[in-house]
């Protein structure tokens, strides 16, 4: 690309209307070609210039104006906020957590023997087991073993 | 939620759920581009701050506007425009365009002239072209946002935009010689 394609392209390039291939094309040649490459960056300080002339900030009394307007109008009311909270979505461990309430109130409440075996807090003495027709005193063998 | 990287569609959303913070923000992103554009047409100051004001608050509460689907910054702009052009109707002094904004204390400084300069190469384009260099420049629009807008197609905005900144340019030049 020479001076005479790249000047009047010079606008769609800072507008990015430019074709990709025209586009790196007049890159290339802005890079290399310092009048072009001047040109380029008067075009782009005037229209930055339109930004800088016109700008300007509204006081810091309109911001707190629109500002409680917005509080004011957006905010949610207290009967609002307890509707959404209760509302809000409660996670699945939280459900779970729920639902393990009422068992574990039962568990503390039952009688120990009623509850599930293996279940109870505390060990209680058992009875050893009983075995029929055993008698300790007699020896387990009369010594004639052959 | 309210982070410099939220899009201002959700940035809405969150400023009607009441999140202050998030208006913080959206407020920071368009309180210049918005004011400098409405102040173009408006040249009251206070007059400017009421309608910049409303403007704002007519696109949080219109709730036919919907930030899933629309986009803010064509929305306001639209809204932006439309009472710019009611304020012109009305035909109060107040809404007199600025032309040739005359502020000379600020003139009699170089780099006011220059604003100044800029200025006069604006108010001597039509008002198509203002508009479409405003909208670009002051606003920040993208092309698509352009075109919503001004209801044109975004192919017409380019070529319209290659126009107006010749147009301004020239004007530019023109100022220049004595």
């Amino acid at each position: 690309m020479n001076c005479d394609d790249a000047l009047p392209r010079l606008t769609d390039h800072h507008h990015e209307t430019l074709a990709a291939d025209e586009a790196v094309a007049l890159a290339e040649h802005l890079g290399s070609c310092g009048a072009c490459a001047q040109a380029y960056c008067r075009l782009q300080a005037q229209l930055r210039g339109i930004g800088a002339a016109y700008a300007e900030r509204p006081s810091d009394g309109a911001r707190a104006a629109l500002r409680a307007a917005v509080r004011t109008e957006f905010e949610p009311k207290p009967s609002r906020r307890v509707l959404a909270f209760l509302r809000r979505p409660i996670p699945a461990y939280g459900a779970a957590l729920a639902a393990a309430i009422p068992l574990l109130a039962w568990f503390a409440a039952a009688p120990a023997e009623t509850r599930p075996a293996g279940t109870s807090g505390t060990t209680q003495p058992t009875a050893p087991a009983r075995i029929d027709d055993y008698d300790a005193t007699v020896p387990l063998f009369d010594g004639n073993m052959s | 939620m309210s982070g410099a990287g939220t899009s201002d569609e959700a940035l809405t959303r969150a400023v009607r759920d009441g999140d202050m913070a998030a208006f913080d923000v959206l407020y920071a992103r368009y309180e210049v581009r918005l004011f400098a554009y409405v102040r173009r047409f408006i040249a009251d100051r206070q007059h400017a701050e009421d309608v910049f004001q409303d403007v704002f608050m007519t696109v949080l509460r219109d709730r036919s506007f919907d930030p899933e689907r629309g986009r803010f910054a064509a929305w306001l702009f639209t809204v932006a425009r439309n009472r710019c052009r009611m304020a012109h109707r009305k035909g109060s002094r107040e809404s007199r365009a600025l032309e040739a904004m005359p502020r000379a204390e600020e003139a009699a400084q170089p780099r006011y002239a220059e604003a100044d300069r800029v200025r006069r190469a604006m108010d001597a384009l039509p008002e198509p072209q203002r508009q479409l260099l405003l909208l670009k420049q002051v606003a920040e629009l993208t092309y698509r946002e352009i075109a919503a807008v001004l209801g044109v197609a975004e192919g017409t905005i380019k070529s319209r935009l290659h126009a107006a900144t010749s147009a301004f340019r020239a004007q530019l030049a023109k100022g220049d010689t004595p």
